[in-house]
């Protein structure tokens, strides 16, 4: 029992060693600049641990600072395109207000405001008659009547005038 | 107390010329689509374009009328066995004693009658009431009456040909 136990640690020390030095040729190569994106990824991995051999502890700082940007740069990539993605949407929200905007616009200027803004509007009985050059002749008919018709206050008032002018010149003469 | 009684005339004073021209304009619009009535409304983009040019009178004419509106009735409209005409002229006349329309003048040709009555309110509506045997017209100004609006009326100078 005691014997296999001996065994069990003597093969952990084992696999450890050959961790170790696996660690060690590994970061030989990373400092010679020899090392891949793999062997990379296998320090971080190593130095995200807490069984870090003491030997190694000094180039944790480095390879956690590594994987702790690149945490964060995977973050604020993700953030930037949820950003981005957001302010697409929000412009794409606004392009498609301000088209929608402008084709209610058209709409309302070309097909319904020629006839809110129509010069004039004539009814007959109740019924709307489309024919306005004979709604302006009527018009200029009723107003020509009125104008006539002042026409005569018009000479009234002249007659008027004409009388007291009459009226003062025969007060000079009754002065007289 | 003298400020705040003139800021309340200055703000009621707008509201009753409105109110004056609403009704007529309500009279109008109640008249119209009655049988054998005509009706016609220039609008202030006509007034513009047919008052409008280079002439500074008409264009400090346009600036002033809003919109006139016309309406005929002739004698052979009948409603309820009463002439239309007669039961127009009685809702007007109701209209002008209540809102204190002055009758500025009154000329009476032959078979022709016209009446001129003008809204306390310098921003309210020239009324022309002209009667003949044949029918019954309502001519309506509204707008801002005053003394050049009134005389381009009576001169001949407000016309739209």
């Amino acid at each position: 029992m005691e014997l296999r136990t001996i065994k069990k640690i003597s093969e952990m020390e084992k696999i450890q060693t050959t961790k170790t030095e696996n660690i060690r040729v590994l970061l030989e190569m990373y400092f010679n600049g020899d090392s891949t994106l793999q062997d990379e990824e296998t320090l971080r991995n190593y130095f995200s641990r807490n069984d870090i051999d003491p030997e190694f502890k000094q180039y944790s700082p480095l390879f956690n600072y590594f994987s702790q940007e690149k945490g964060a740069m995977d973050t604020h990539t993700k953030d930037t395109h949820t950003k981005v993605k957001h302010i697409f949407t929000k412009k794409m929200f606004f392009s498609s207000f301000s088209l929608s905007a402008a084709a209610a616009l058209a709409i309302f200027t070309f097909i319904l405001w020629p006839d809110q803004q129509k010069g004039v509007e004539m009814m007959i009985g109740g019924e709307r008659i489309n024919n306005e050059q004979l709604a302006i002749s009527k018009t200029d008919e009723q107003l020509k009547k009125i104008s006539s018709m002042m026409g005569i206050v018009d000479q009234s008032t002249s007659s008027l005038k004409k009388l007291s002018n009459v009226e003062k010149s025969l007060s000079i003469i009754s002065k007289k | 107390m003298k400020k705040v009684i003139l800021i309340l005339l200055a703000a009621v004073c707008p509201l009753l010329a409105n109110a004056q021209s609403k009704q007529i304009s309500e009279i109008f619009d109640k008249y119209e689509k009655k049988k054998h009535v005509e009706s016609i409304v220039v609008t202030p983009s006509l007034l513009g374009f047919m008052l409008g040019g280079e002439d500074k009178e008409a264009k400090d004419l346009m600036s002033k009328i809003k919109e006139i509106r016309i309406l005929n009735v002739p004698t052979n409209a009948i409603e309820n066995g009463v002439p239309l005409r007669q039961i127009l002229k009685d809702e007007l006349d109701k209209l002008i004693i209540k809102e204190q329309f002055a009758r500025a003048v009154k000329v009476n040709d032959g078979d022709e009658l016209l009446e001129v009555y003008i809204s306390q309110n310098d921003k309210g509506a020239l009324l022309f009431l002209a009667s003949s045997t044949a029918e019954f017209a309502v001519i309506s100004i509204f707008g801002k009456i005053d003394k050049e609006v009134i005389n381009s009326v009576m001169n001949g100078s407000l016309k739209l040909k």
